[in-house]
């Protein structure tokens, strides 16, 4: 990659995995990169860098997609899908150039554990994975008076896909609600599949109806009593749970 | 009675088993609710720290027997409750509804008679699996001296199983617990092993233990063995070791006024090296060494005893090599192993890859240089230095280095927050 020219602008794009590649297609097409990647949301003007708007292409980013499954791996497929998820201010920049790094190094690259980019990447997708991971064990539901599952949360990074699959086969008998306060994004299950939706589409108050629940008291009581008094130790309860998730954690 | 009531109680006394792992089963959900993953989950904390993935609790805590260092000891003077088999599976699922737990944990103060309480035990586990169709985890504790009948019953219904030593020689367990016998805790073990091994539908997860640290005069030494042979003959899959917490006065029981937390920190931290990082105990303690460095942790104290074998080159050691080096743990290994295979690696390429030098850089070589002047590859120097920090580490975290190692992990605590194992 070189040999390619960076050029002064900033590519901007309109926050979809579509748009993102569609900026990768172009990347490649001109042998260019530019200074910079970002969401038309996030972009802010700046004396060096012209911003260039590039229209999302469906087709060019099928055709991105072809190519890191042929010429890469899935595991770099995977890995820009979920870097996409996060929150990270710098993830569309460093998406356009893990990727450009990747097409030239083809399918050792994610070996390639010295690689800024690499490191980078990986570095992102394990923040993404792990959330989801701390939250298949802190999401809480309530039991709503109709017997729905209901739960609400908020996370940095946009796991509410990770979360609807896990609990699809968890309880692959109720209906469930997961609300994602943050991005405003319902998913909703009705024991077969799952659908994401925006909050915004739906009346959340006609099934939201708080109700007295033995067992959540019970919970509570639980978790003082079964920690150790002579081994008490706050500093790594909050090592491994920090207070951000509190909130909607009804025993702390 | 009331169900609060019962659960405080019956909580309160299934919390010295230190075994929260809901790990090592991938039990599918069957047109049910629940599921294992093969990671495990936890799902809260409590306030020493501890992860909270199982609903741990006794079915009773009335007991026959009058094992000295127990609180639910039949001479001791205390509440006690018991559950019903379907009190126990309505709390379990619907605290699972809830996403509150992982499944139960359930063990038994022993009414009667052995048998009678694992029958108790295997109803309400029963009423799970086939009233709810529960396919969470569940671990249950063998009750010992049970039949094989009941604990083969029991354990085509559980994930994983286990049955606490406690006490690390026949001497105390004679002392301490003189209704259990050795052979009622060791002959259950090995019918498990046995069995795990010709049905893999049973004890799925496989079977741990426990034993108590500090309430007898044992070493480290006799403790670490008695783990390895665990390991190497019953593959059992974890040997949790629990800091003693003086609950009872007893002539026979040694007055300590704090839990030994910082041996378990280091017992544990040897339970790693044996089942990760290709150490024999006979490398770490012998008759002239039989307790760890309380100064040092074992694999650093380790290193600056054969100092012979260092420093390695990073670009160039063989995979246990590496493992061998202090600072260096499982993930750090195989990134660079991966990493070398494309790039010569130096210090500046280390820091990068996240890998921690702190106690690495002493004991390593970059493309054959050294991160200072080779001067100072001297035991005396280094070994000042590493104690210097983990004193500090010491001061400033106190016991929660040991608690992360609570955590079940498959093999390095960086997986803590991912793996979860």
């Amino acid at each position: 990659m070189h040999h390619w020219a960076t050029i002064d602008y900033t590519y901007v794009y309109d926050g979809s995995m579509e748009g993102l590649l569609t900026i990768a297609y172009k990347c490649f097409t001109d042998k260019k990169i530019p200074n910079k990647v970002s969401m038309e949301n996030d972009y802010v003007g700046n004396l060096f860098n012209k911003p260039l708007y590039i229209k999302t292409d469906l087709n060019e980013s099928l055709q991105v997609i072809e190519a890191i499954r042929n010429k890469i791996s899935d595991l770099t497929l995977y890995y820009v899908y979920t870097a996409f998820l996060s929150d990270d201010k710098n993830k569309s920049d460093t998406i356009i150039r893990y990727l450009i790094y990747a097409f030239k190094h083809g399918k050792n690259i994610n070996y390639m554990k010295s690689l800024d980019y690499v490191i980078e990447i990986q570095r992102i997708c394990k923040n993404v994975t792990g959330e989801a991971h701390r939250f298949y064990g802190f999401l809480r539901f309530k039991e709503l008076s109709n017997h729905i599952l209901y739960a609400e949360y908020e996370s940095d990074n946009d796991i509410l896909e990770f979360l609807a699959e896990h609990f699809a086969d968890r309880f692959k008998k109720e209906i469930w609600m997961i609300y994602d306060l943050k991005r405003s994004q319902i998913a909703l299950y009705d024991k077969s599949q799952y659908n994401i939706v925006d909050a915004s589409d739906f009346n959340i108050s006609l099934v939201k109806e708080s109700r007295e629940d033995q067992y959540l008291k019970l919970w509570k009581d639980y978790c003082k009593n079964i920690s150790i008094k002579e081994r008490e130790n706050r500093r790594c309860q909050m090592h491994f749970m920090p207070k951000k998730y509190w909130k909607h954690m009804p025993e702390t | 009675m009331d169900i609060a009531d019962k659960l405080r109680i019956l909580a309160d006394s299934a919390k010295y088993d230190v075994s929260c792992s809901s790990s090592g089963s991938n039990r599918k959900n069957t047109n049910g609710i629940g599921n294992a993953k093969l990671s495990g989950i936890c799902h809260s904390f409590s306030a020493d720290g501890r992860c909270i993935s199982l609903l741990k609790i006794l079915m009773t805590n009335s007991c026959i027997y009058d094992c000295k260092y127990c609180m639910n000891r039949s001479s001791n003077n205390i509440e006690r409750a018991a559950f019903t088999p379907s009190q126990i599976a309505d709390i379990t699922i619907n605290f699972y509804k809830r996403n509150y737990i992982e499944g139960l944990f359930l063990s038994s103060g022993i009414i009667k008679n052995p048998d009678y309480t694992m029958q108790r035990m295997i109803e309400a586990i029963q009423i799970l699996r086939n009233k709810y169709n529960f396919n969470g985890y569940i671990h249950a504790k063998t009750i010992p001296g049970a039949s094989q009948d009941l604990i083969k019953s029991l354990g085509f219904l559980v994930d994983r199983m286990s049955i606490n030593i406690e006490l690390p020689s026949n001497q105390s367990l004679k002392l301490l617990a003189p209704d259990k016998e050795k052979d009622n805790i060791l002959e259950p073990m090995k019918y498990i092993h046995k069995t795990i091994h010709q049905d893999k539908k049973f004890v799925q997860a496989g079977q741990t233990t426990q034993l108590i640290i500090g309430a007898t005069p044992d070493s480290d030494l006799k403790i670490m063995s008695l783990a390895e042979n665990m390991y190497n003959k019953l593959q059992m899959k974890r040997v949790y070791y629990s800091a003693y917490v003086p609950l009872n006065s007893d002539t026979l029981l040694p007055a300590i006024k704090e839990p030994p937390l910082l041996r378990e920190n280091r017992l544990y931290q040897a339970d790693w090296l044996l089942r990760f990082y290709g150490f024999k105990v006979e490398d770490l303690l012998n008759q002239n060494h039989q307790n760890f460095n309380t100064l040092l942790d074992p694999k650093a104290d380790w290193a600056l005893h054969n100092m012979e074998k260092f420093p390695v080159e990073i670009n160039k050691a063989d995979y246990p090599t590496l493992l061998k080096v202090p600072g260096i743990g499982v993930l750090s290994a195989k990134k660079i192993v991966s990493a070398r295979r494309y790039h010569t690696l130096t210090f500046e390429s280390l820091k990068k890859m996240r890998i921690v030098l702190k106690r690495a850089k002493y004991f390593i070589t970059c493309d054959g240089k050294y991160f200072a002047n080779t001067s100072l590859f001297n035991q005396k120097l280094i070994s000042h230095a590493l104690i210097h920090d983990e004193r500090k580490l010491l001061i400033s975290d106190s016991n929660s280095l040991q608690l992360s190692l609570f955590e079940p992990t498959l093999g390095d605590k960086i997986e803590c927050i991912t793996g979860q194992l």
